[in-house]
């Protein structure tokens, strides 16, 4: 199910929150509703998507168990080897495995020469949101091992936690609150209106546009490659903090507060700025469970650099099965190596308006790995886009992208974002979300997934 | 405290404000206007019910309905006609006027986008009416999914009273349809403002979308196809999407459009009507996927039963042209999986007449 669906709009939400706020519920009642909303919310497309979300709860809800602090550490370790073999298993059979058939038979094909594929290469549909509810069960008993949390206090606790819809933290599971007050509904609005409209009126009329150039990126001019690795690089941020932004609204709806995931990241001053500020969750996920242990910053420039090229490798791979986003990853991490090297060695420091220039430039020409869907793509692109076909520009040629990225950069460059903006109540601000919804549901029949979705 | 965890903290503050009179004046303006809008957007698009699906009938539908339009054609014809065309849109492009080259009939394409058998009976009911007298000869293109269980079957009548008035003996289920999801859409909201705007002004002529005899263009296609810059493979790929929602809920042939489909057939050999009947064509690489991936070809064969049953009974011939290569066709000429250029549907046609004259009959 979308969030940008009427079913979601129109019947589940209301639905969901009505339910939710029946005076007298017990505590479980509450956990029982809010989980059994998440298997049905995840299940919509495939039933069987529950299944495996299911299976990764019991697994880490039992290793969660076996991992408390007074057991062996031979126990404990074997434990945490178990919740973390399933669950990448899980990504392994469901997101990886294609990957890695095509690539054993790219290499048998090199190496043998051209003849029949090694492999099979199984057709497998990626379960919706596979990625991040493993990484959200397996932080669990990561940090369980690491003895960092508490044991969760049933079951149903730690399967509502996993499958939330909307996704939260966990402690805040142990303080639902009983009452919705005013201001959180206001505040839901304003941050889930605004989420919505940044996907259907925005980031989804800039796809609309570029997704025509990019399918012939073979013909991309110059300053057509550009537009539109411009554009993708507003819708893709459009896109997926617009859906951060629809679900802490819909966490405020329910009493919960979510984390920030996004925060002005093309205004980042740098690299580390940048991911400071983009998917603060995964970003910090990745610093926490992969960078740090790695040894972080604490052992040494090369120790260092190595830790951030393997980080934002397997993060670049976190986001789907192809070598073109691990290629991805390893930009961003060979970037923030430079950066890192740079700021030790104190050799320059350039004015902060040409630093956010170049850091947005860069981030743009990330994205052509991002959004390619092979290196031969990608090597054009960048090829077109260093001028190597030339350098022409002719703006009259895609006037609505033009303007709409014209637009998406000012927005990002000099306004607030949805985070900054939360004081206003006034009447007005509620006319304008208001108008907004509405425009958002008169645009709403096209059926436009988020893009992280497929992640 | 990290950067984000302060944000967090500063909402939870400003949230965690007692429930002021701002707040509730907030939360009462918002739904109000918002729910109102909808509730106003609904209303305006059922009642003005530009596309005629929900038969309200109040006002002109604006947008090209197929069977509207092809009903408004029928009666301006200058006189009557003696070849009839039936179908889907994948015999909306079969011209009359070259039909008439082979057989010296005049006549009129009266295929229709996603016709189901009842279409068959009701065109020709409504043909005959019109025309005056029935047609001595009927080409028609029988798709699988006319026979599909799918849905109720007024519904595919899609806001056409004078087809539906044609078939008395079919249960109409309710005449006034549900609400569906676009009646929420700006595309429809659009096409109410204008089908009001016209109300008042006039209504502009037909769209050139079928010529006086019912020839139907694809105009964005044609134009594509006459610059070099269609893709099949997209329209391959669209194929496949809408042919996989068409497939799903086919469970099996449905009972009342069998039943529609052998009045059409007694009516035909009641006025003693020569009947070419095909299998309509797809693509080869859209059949090989869509047969693999749905029930697609389980059906098929279950027509195929039905259609040899139902024409060797009669004496009467199907003409199989499942694929390019059983007319002498040319797999480049499609739009999409199952939509052929207008002159290889034309060709089509016209091999088959021309099989049967060689024959005799």
């Amino acid at each position: 199910m979308l969030f940008n669906s009427y079913t979601f709009i129109f019947f589940f939400l209301p639905a969901m929150l009505i339910l939710w706020w029946w005076p007298g519920l017990s505590r479980n009642q509450r956990l029982a509703l809010l989980t059994i909303g998440s298997y049905v919310f995840y299940g919509w497309a495939e039933w069987w998507y529950c299944l495996l979300m299911l299976g990764s709860t019991i697994i880490d809800y039992v290793a969660g168990r076996r991992l408390a602090p007074d057991k062996p550490h031979r126990e404990r370790l074997a434990w945490l080897l178990v919740s973390l073999a399933a669950n990448l298993g899980l990504l392994a059979v469901f997101k990886y495995a294609g990957l890695m058939a095509r690539s054993v038979n790219l290499v048998a094909g090199w190496v043998s020469g051209s003849g029949p594929e090694l492999l099979e290469v199984p057709d497998i549909i990626l379960p919706i949101g596979i990625s991040f509810y493993t990484f959200q069960s397996m932080s669990y008993t990561i940090d369980r091992y690491r003895k960092r949390v508490p044991e969760t206090e049933s079951l149903l606790e730690f399967a509502a936690y996993v499958a939330m819809f909307p996704q939260l933290i966990a402690d805040q599971l142990r303080a639902i609150p009983t009452r919705l007050t005013a201001s959180r509904v206001a505040l839901g609005l304003h941050f889930f209106i605004f989420g919505l409209s940044k996907k259907l009126l925005v980031a989804d009329p800039i796809a609309r546009a570029i997704d025509p150039l990019l399918k012939h990126w073979e013909w991309l001019s110059f300053g057509d490659a550009w537009l539109s690795m411009t554009g993708y690089s507003l819708q893709i941020y459009f896109d997926f903090s617009g859906y951060s932004d629809m679900a802490v609204g819909l966490g405020l709806w329910l009493g919960f507060q979510l984390p920030q995931n996004f925060d002005s990241p093309y205004q980042a001053l740098g690299f580390s700025d940048f991911w400071r500020r983009w998917h603060i969750t995964l970003s910090q996920w990745l610093r926490d469970y992969l960078y740090i242990p790695m040894g972080g910053n604490r052992q040494g420039l090369p120790r260092a650099a190595a830790a951030i090229l393997v980080t934002m490798l397997l993060g670049g791979l976190w986001h789907g099965p192809s070598w073109t986003f691990a290629a991805w990853g390893l930009f961003h991490g060979l970037l923030l190596a430079l950066e890192h090297a740079l700021h030790r060695l104190k050799l320059w420091s350039p004015p902060a308006v040409l630093v956010r220039l170049a850091t947005f430039i860069a981030v743009v020409l990330g994205w052509v790995l991002f959004r390619a869907d092979s290196f031969p793509m990608a090597a054009h692109l960048w090829w077109v886009m260093v001028g190597g076909t030339g350098i022409a520009f002719v703006p009259e040629a895609q006037p609505f992208l033009l303007v709409l990225a014209t637009l998406g950069i000012t927005w990002c460059w000099m306004a607030r974002n949805t985070w900054d903006g939360t004081a206003s109540l006034r009447p007005r601000r509620a006319v304008l979300l208001a108008l907004l919804f509405m425009a958002c549901v008169l645009v709403m029949t096209r059926p436009s997934p988020f893009l992280y979705f497929r992640f | 405290m990290t950067a984000d965890e302060t944000r967090s903290k500063q909402v939870l503050e400003t949230t965690a404000m007692s429930d002021n009179r701002a707040a509730r004046r907030f939360a009462r303006i918002f739904p109000v206007i918002a729910l109102g809008g909808v509730l106003l957007v609904l209303t305006l698009n059922v009642l003005v019910d530009a596309h005629g699906v929900h038969m309200t009938g109040w006002l002109r539908p604006v947008v090209a309905n197929h069977r509207l339009r092809k009903e408004f054609l029928l009666r301006q014809l200058p006189g009557p006609v003696e070849l009839l065309v039936l179908g889907s849109s994948r015999a909306i492009g079969i011209d009359p006027a070259a039909l008439q080259e082979v057989t010296g009939l005049e006549g009129f394409n009266a295929a229709v986008g996603s016709a189901e058998t009842q279409d068959y009976l009701a065109w020709l009911r409504l043909f005959i009416a019109v025309n005056g007298k029935p047609p001595r000869m009927i080409v028609l293109g029988i798709d699988e999914v006319s026979f599909a269980n799918s849905r109720p079957i007024a519904e595919a009548f899609s806001g056409s009273k004078e087809l539906l008035a044609m078939l008395p003996e079919v249960d109409r289920g309710r005449t006034y349809l549900p609400f569906d999801e676009h009646d929420l859409g700006w595309g429809r909201t659009w096409d109410s403002l204008r089908s009001i705007y016209f109300a008042l002004t006039g209504y502009p002529p037909e769209s050139d979308l079928f010529d006086a005899n019912g020839l139907g263009h694809y105009i964005a296609r044609e134009e594509a196809l006459e610059n070099g810059s269609l893709d099949l493979e997209a329209g391959l790929r669209e194929s496949l999407t809408d042919y996989r929602n068409r497939f799903a809920p086919f469970t099996a042939l449905s009972e009342e459009r069998i039943a529609c489909f052998d009045r059409f057939l007694d009516l035909v050999a009641e006025h003693d009507i020569e009947l070419v009947a095909f299998a309509t064509p797809m693509h080869p690489e859209f059949l090989r996927r869509i047969e693999a991936e749905t029930v697609a070809a389980q059906r098929k064969a279950e027509v195929r039963t039905l259609l040899r049953q139902r024409f060797a009974a009669r004496g009467w011939v199907l003409h199989e042209a499942t694929q390019p290569e059983n007319y002498g066709g040319n797999p480049e000429n499609y739009y999409d999986g199952v939509h052929m250029h207008p002159a290889e549907v034309t060709y089509l046609v016209e091999s088959i007449l021309r099989e049967r004259q060689g024959k005799g009959k």
